[in-house]
């Protein structure tokens, strides 16, 4: 029954409003009806036979090595971005959040050999409120490695580290802990913490947050497959997300070793998430990778706690054998094509560490379903010329070539066979970037210009990497921008589209 | 009877029949299409045409493809996810999306109010007919002006809830919102529809 006098008028005017439906239009949908089932639902001896087909193929990619990861875990696939949007919409209106991150035995042993961001400690712990910050790595020794603390109410913040050549540290500092007095910063730090979506997604470890983007385009894994299962834990539902694909790691066997002598190395990843399926929680996140031939390995285990106190040891200050007094300062600056406020820790003239917040999202405290669209203006412009470019080469090459789209199926030889049309190859990647290629050529080989030509809503390139939007060259010589809030973009029509456009070739 | 088990009673008689139901599409029955049609063709006529500037044959095609689709693929219906209504709902929203997206290449121009001959009783005069067309012009207007009013979120989910009085956590699934976020969108979908719904009742 509609309780709210608005639904009521809203439900009569719709009433209203409706064009008739008549008795044709039932016919019609009758019979589709009849025609469809005819045509073929899998009934249940297709069915079996299917499972038996599917069951041969897993069985023989068994024993190619390749492990289970292979088999194509469909069920609930089109639920997988609500569910990560559902998840990160519970962390950030948790008050508290707590992250415990746990390197296993075989973690440690890679992490000796290997060089990623995301194996680093043997134990990392992460805390954040509207209040403070915390996080703390303790190695295998432990050692504490890294711990970070901010806090408005003791109004510190401070650093320490025992790792020389700290990618986060702007300088090369060993063993070095600084006070700092917030009194210049307090206001733009206030807005940083009661900021949950930049704050605790933040802590939500980087391999994660790649697929809290539409997963389908999770830049950690290649050829990545998705599965969502149910299970009771604890007397509680909770929904599996799996995601397994490959994933390049780059090995070097000394620490300071540069990237140009390592090896790169491809290795089958499994991450899982399991979340409480009533309160959308994130409980626990597994990370396991086999190389070929090996078995899997747990790597990593992360356990969230929501809501949850300050364990005391994350305050405490780490033993240091200098203690180095520093400013503060705030600048404006762009960083990733974002505007951001920084706040920067400084040592005599050196910017030790910074802080950046978005200035474009001051003021709000959850997204929510907001638009972030307005975000990223910058990069989001320099993207839409460097897509004109890449849509205008496509045109001059057509005119060169007898109407013939570039005998191509992927942007590195589009690349190639544009190079000569084209301002320069940066219109292929990430503004400010080197060496990202960020565009993605849609037009399956073998397709002829005049084939496209009766599609000029077809999109023939897109540049598909940010959170927030997405570019797309069209056949027809334009170019546009998608906003990835919109559900219309989730959808992510153009895929389906290539898929029918191909399949009635 | 306790309001809460009267409401437990009707979920639970509701269930059977959506049970009943599907057994009947999946072994082809004629009187479960039937059945399907009768109990959620109106609703979703109704939704498809405040999303398609009422477009009365567009709206149509989307009933007929929505239904086809779920027959074709009521295996896959997982009813520990969603409820049927609510799975119906998302197929109708995905066609609808994609029309959308169809007429914005093709550049069509919706047809507006159309009242079909074919519809009206007999004993109705051409001034009753005339009456009907101008009402039912007049308060598509007032759709499209409320659709120009919320944005398109806000308009599913005031729409969904008001057709077919779907619960939250059905519109939910069919927006693919967290429920938290539909409560959300609709308060503010009412917020902003009140002013104007009053407006026009003057």
């Amino acid at each position: 029954m509609r309780t709210d006098k608005t639904d009521e008028k809203m439900a009569e005017l719709l009433e209203r409003a409706r064009p008739l439906y008549d008795d044709s239009a039932r016919e019609r949908a009758l019979s589709a009806m009849a025609r469809s089932h005819a045509e073929g639902a899998p009934r249940t001896a297709t069915r079996r036979g299917k499972w038996i087909v599917r069951a041969a193929a897993a069985a023989a990619v068994a024993v190619l090595g390749l492990g289970l990861f292979m088999m194509p875990g469909r069920v609930g696939e089109p639920d997988v971005d609500a569910i990560l949007a559902d998840v990160a919409h519970a962390m950030v209106t948790a008050d508290s959040m707590l992250w415990v991150c746990e390197l296993t035995d075989e973690g440690l042993a890679l992490s000796e050999q290997c060089w990623d961001g995301l194996i680093e400690n043997a134990l990392e712990l992460s805390y954040n409120d509207p209040r403070s910050a915390y996080t703390r790595r303790i190695g295998a020794d432990g050692l504490v490695s890294w711990a970070e603390g901010i806090s408005l109410d003791t109004r510190e913040w401070w650093l320490y580290t025992s790792r020389p050549r700290h990618p986060a540290l702007y300088e090369d500092f060993l063993y070095v802990l600084y006070v700092a007095d917030l009194a210049p910063v307090e206001a733009e730090m206030a807005d940083y913490l009661a900021r949950p979506d930049e704050n605790r997604l933040h802590d939500w470890p980087y391999t994660y947050r790649l697929y809290a983007w539409p997963w389908t385009l999770a830049g950690g894994l290649d050829d990545q497959e998705v599965s969502v299962t149910s299970a009771i834990g604890d007397g509680r539902e909770v929904t599996v997300v799996t995601f397994s694909g490959w994933k390049r790691v780059l090995f070097v066997h000394e620490p300071g070793m540069s990237e140009r002598d390592a090896r790169q190395v491809a290795l089958l990843a499994r991450n899982v998430l399991e979340v409480d399926a009533e309160t959308d929680r994130l409980r626990d996140a597994y990370f396991y990778w086999q190389f070929e031939g090996g078995p899997e390995q747990l790597v990593a285990h992360w356990r969230v706690e929501y809501d949850a106190p300050m364990p005391a040891i994350m305050a405490e200050l780490p033993d240091a054998s200098e203690i180095v007094e520093a400013t503060v300062g705030v600048d404006e600056t762009i960083q990733s094509g974002y505007d951001v406020t920084r706040l920067s820790m400084w040592v005599g003239d050196n910017c030790v560490t910074a802080i950046g917040v978005r200035r474009d999202q001051y003021g709000e405290t959850v997204r929510d379903t907001e638009s972030t669209f307005k975000a990223g203006r910058t990069e989001l412009d320099q993207v839409m010329k460097n897509m004109m470019n890449v849509s205008l080469a496509v045109q001059m090459h057509l005119a060169d070539h007898e109407n013939n789209l570039p005998p191509v199926d992927n942007v590195d030889d589009l690349m190639t066979v544009l190079d000569q049309y084209m301002r320069s190859r940066h219109v292929f990647m990430r503004p400010g970037t080197e060496d990202e290629v960020v565009v993605q050529y849609l037009v399956p080989l073998g397709v002829k210009w005049m084939e496209l030509e009766d599609f000029p809503g077809t999109p023939i390139a897109v540049a598909d990497y940010h959170p927030d939007f997405a570019v797309f060259a069209y056949a027809d010589g334009h170019v546009e921008a998608a906003d990835k809030s919109d559900p219309a973009y989730q959808d992510r029509w153009w895929e389906d589209w290539w898929r029918e456009y191909q399949a009635n070739r | 009877m306790a309001e809460g088990e009267a409401a437990h009673l009707r979920q639970r008689s509701e269930q059977a029949a959506d049970d009943r139901l599907l057994a009947g599409l999946r072994e082809g029955s004629a009187e479960a299409f039937t059945e399907l049609h009768d109990r959620f063709a109106p609703g979703l006529h109704r939704f498809a045409a405040s999303r398609l500037s009422q477009d009365m044959n567009l709206a149509e095609d989307i009933v007929v493809q929505t239904l086809a689709k779920a027959v074709r693929n009521i295996d896959r219906f997982d009813g520990r996810r969603a409820t049927l209504a609510a799975w119906l709902y998302g197929i109708a929203r995905w066609q609808i999306r994609e029309e959308i997206r169809r007429g914005k290449r093709r550049k069509s121009v919706p047809q507006a109010a159309v009242v079909s001959i074919d519809a009206v009783p007999e004993h109705q005069d051409d001034h009753d007919l005339a009456a009907e067309a101008a009402a039912r012009l007049d308060a598509q207007q007032q759709v499209r002006e409320l659709a120009g009013l919320l944005s398109e979120i806000e308009m599913e989910v005031l729409v969904l809830q008001c057709v077919d009085e779907l619960s939250v956590r059905d519109i939910s699934h069919v927006v693919r919102r967290s429920e938290r976020a539909v409560h959300s969108l609709l308060h503010r979908a009412r917020q902003k529809a009140r002013e104007r719904l009053v407006q026009d009742a003057h």
